[in-house]
């Protein structure tokens, strides 16, 4: 289906009373989680899988949808208001927001995030529309052996080339796919690393992991390093933009949309790069005498640009995730594994065999940006509120809806031990800085990329060299060692030019 | 990172446990494949060779860990260690507590009142003092939660002590 013709049918579906009201929820969810330091649109659409059981698949992504969007505008105000950014995406609009809050203006800042994530998603989510049918053309190419390099092309990507180490991301993944190996094997019915434990031939659940990695561990983790005292929460002040406020923050906006964009699509994803190459920018292209804001009183540049970043490299990860079935953050993820659980087979059969669901979702995520641009300018004041929650209340509720949330997978106390030992590691994992992301990714992606690679191994006849005979299977395998061995060879020759 | 503050020795050991510990999980993985029952289903590739792979990967990664820990290690180069205040055991005992008792609770009495448990220690780990107030909140809290997760999201969930008591009085049914 073309373009136009998906989109007109995703509107008239879309526009339907139910439908809006999923995506208001959504919204509204989306912005308070995002809002919340401590809960992400990760844990928050883990806890919300329980849905998927009583809800069509249209409204379920329609909420999710919503949540994901909602909570990148959510995550601004944090990291204006309280200098705390909640995710790594928002971890440069802190720099000058955080200090625009401190010399009074808060609002505009709040103001040009909003607007700029606005601006973003909408070109975001019309690349989605126009780019997406492009990508599933080409995919629907692809045999098993494509899939599989493909995946691990992914993994390679969301473990070691992003963060700190690629040593302690590719530990990261190899835990994540360790956990997804837990359960029978779907081919042959055997089970596996169950240790003899009945309730394990299920598997380990994604609810089950997601909560333990995003809500116990960083629980434990904060009350591991807890120093009594409040923080201050800025005031936000009116929200109006100056004509000088709007007229510098328009570059940034649509520099930093394109920019983030396709860093979004790429099977890399990831906001920490975009974000930070937009922030850089802005501050190159500003004129002298705004220049000096930077680091000093806040530039507005600095807000407006990475804040259009994180937001357009959000959209994009969609993309890979609609088309090609293929998560490259946390949240993706779990959406995937709601695809999962309605028995929809996530890749390019989507949008021929889905098209009502695919393009509904597309349309509903426009109809989500409007709605949210709308729920946070004239709100902005209830969100700043919603940061006055006290945190000891507020850890003590997450964990309320962590505990149901695991508790309500099947009724087992085995669950329970399950959720705070992998909660226990994942403290662990935030004191030697190991990424969390990949662990997900791994065990949703893992059996995904074993059954690709057993396909292809049963087409070949059992021959290994069809993954490096097929030349685009190939081409994608000497990517992802690139990906892998790249950045090291570069810094090498980088450490002997300069030495 | 010439200009850092200089590498206390003692540091040495945590990065090397983190090492050792993601061997043991590749042990852990080795030994559970291996223990994989031999299909009796044809199929080009067994259930056995993507564990072995993982658990192979693990080892690797686990040496690699253990490699870089005894070459100095890396965590003590990280802002979030080298600023982090003293271990707060009085947090990490109230918290263990809540989570433990949320465990043993959750059985007998039922989801609201193992929770509120949870609540009120977690809670006074991060600090707060007004006990009262923490229980009426998480009293509430928690019926709210239970309520919403199974009459909107229909999650399954037995009823406790409490939720039986609040379905009977609403003349209910109690699962």
């Amino acid at each position: 289906m073309d373009p136009i013709a998906g989109l007109s049918l995703g509107f008239s579906n879309a526009l339907s009373f139910s439908n809006l009201g999923w995506a208001l929820l959504g919204c509204f969810l989306g912005t308070a989680v995002g809002v919340l330091p401590g809960i992400g649109p990760a844990l928050t659409i883990a806890l919300l899988l329980p849905i998927t059981f009583k809800v069509s698949a249209t409204g379920a992504f329609i909420l999710f949808c919503g949540v994901f969007y909602g909570a990148m505008y959510g995550g601004s105000t944090t990291s204006i208001l309280l200098n705390t950014p909640g995710e790594s995406g928002s971890i440069i609009t802190a720099l000058e927001g955080a200090r625009m809050a401190r010399s009074g203006r808060a609002g505009p800042a709040l103001a040009t995030a909003a607007v700029g994530s606005f601006v973003a998603g909408t070109i975001g989510t019309l690349g989605i529309s126009f780019l997406g049918p492009v990508v599933v053309e080409l995919a629907l190419q692809l045999g098993p052996a494509e899939y599989f390099s493909l995946m691990v092309l992914c993994f390679v990507t969301v473990s070691a080339v992003l963060g700190g180490s690629a040593l302690r991301g590719l530990v990261s993944l190899f835990f994540g796919l360790l956990l997804g190996l837990v359960g029978i094997d779907l081919q042959t019915g055997q089970p596996r690393l169950t240790f003899g434990i009945p309730e394990l031939l299920d598997g380990v659940n994604v609810v089950l992991v997601a909560v333990a990695l995003f809500a116990v561990g960083e629980t434990l983790h904060l009350a591991w390093r807890h120093i009594e005292g409040k923080q201050e929460v800025r005031p936000v002040g009116s929200i109006m933009m100056s004509r000088s406020d709007v007229r510098r923050s328009i570059g940034p906006w649509f520099r930093g949309a394109l920019l983030g964009f396709p860093f979004g699509v790429m099977p890399a994803g990831g906001t920490e790069m975009p974000t930070m190459l937009s922030y850089y920018t802005e501050r190159k292209l500003a004129k002298p005498e705004h220049a000096k804001e930077f680091g000093t009183t806040g530039a507005i540049e600095g807000v407006a640009g990475p804040e259009a970043a994180n937001n357009a490299a959000a959209a994009g990860v969609l993309v890979p995730m609609l088309t090609l079935g293929l998560p490259t953050s946390a949240t993706a993820a779990i959406m995937l594994s709601a695809f999962q659980s309605y028995g929809i087979n996530p890749g390019p059969m989507l949008f021929t065999q889905q098209a009502d669901l695919v393009w509904t979702l597309i349309a509903s995520l426009y109809i989500a940006n409007v709605l949210l641009v709308v729920l946070n300018l004239p709100l902005v004041g209830l969100w700043a509120r919603i940061l006055k929650i006290p945190q000891p209340q507020l850890y003590a509720g997450i964990l309320v809806f962590a505990t149901i949330g695991t508790y309500g997978i099947s009724n087992s106390i085995t669950d329970l031990v399950l959720l705070y030992g992998i909660g226990v590691i994942a403290m662990f994992m935030r004191r030697f800085d190991f990424p969390t992301a990949p662990v997900v990714i791994g065990m949703i992606l893992g059996p995904m990329a074993e059954q690709a690679m057993r396909q292809a191994l049963t087409i070949s006849q059992g021959d290994w060299t069809t993954f490096v005979t097929r030349p685009v299977s190939l081409a994608i395998l000497l990517l992802a060692v690139l990906a892998l061995l790249g950045p090291r060879l570069y810094g090498a020759w980088a450490r002997r030019a300069t030495g | 990172m010439s200009d850092a503050a200089p590498r206390p020795d003692s540091s040495l050991w945590p990065d090397l446990l983190a090492g050792l510990f993601v061997l043991f999980l590749g042990g852990l993985a080795l030994w559970q494949a291996m223990v994989i029952p031999v299909s009796p289903i044809y199929a080009q590739v067994g259930p056995k060779a993507v564990p072995y792979a993982v658990a192979g990967g693990l080892l690797l990664l686990g040496a690699g860990l253990v490699y870089a820990a005894l070459r100095g290690g890396w965590s003590w180069e990280l802002e979030g260690v080298q600023q982090a205040p003293p271990t707060n055991w009085r947090a990490l005992t109230l918290m263990s507590a809540g989570l433990l008792a949320n465990l043993a609770l959750i059985g007998p009495l039922g989801f609201s009142f193992a929770a509120t448990a949870q609540f009120v220690l977690v809670a006074a780990a991060f600090g707060s003092r007004r006990f009262l107030r923490d229980l009426v909140v998480a009293l509430v809290l928690t019926l709210a939660v239970w309520f919403g997760f199974v009459e909107v999201l229909g999650v399954n969930i037995g009823a406790g002590v409490l939720e039986g008591l609040i379905l009977r009085a609403l003349g209910q049914e109690v699962p």
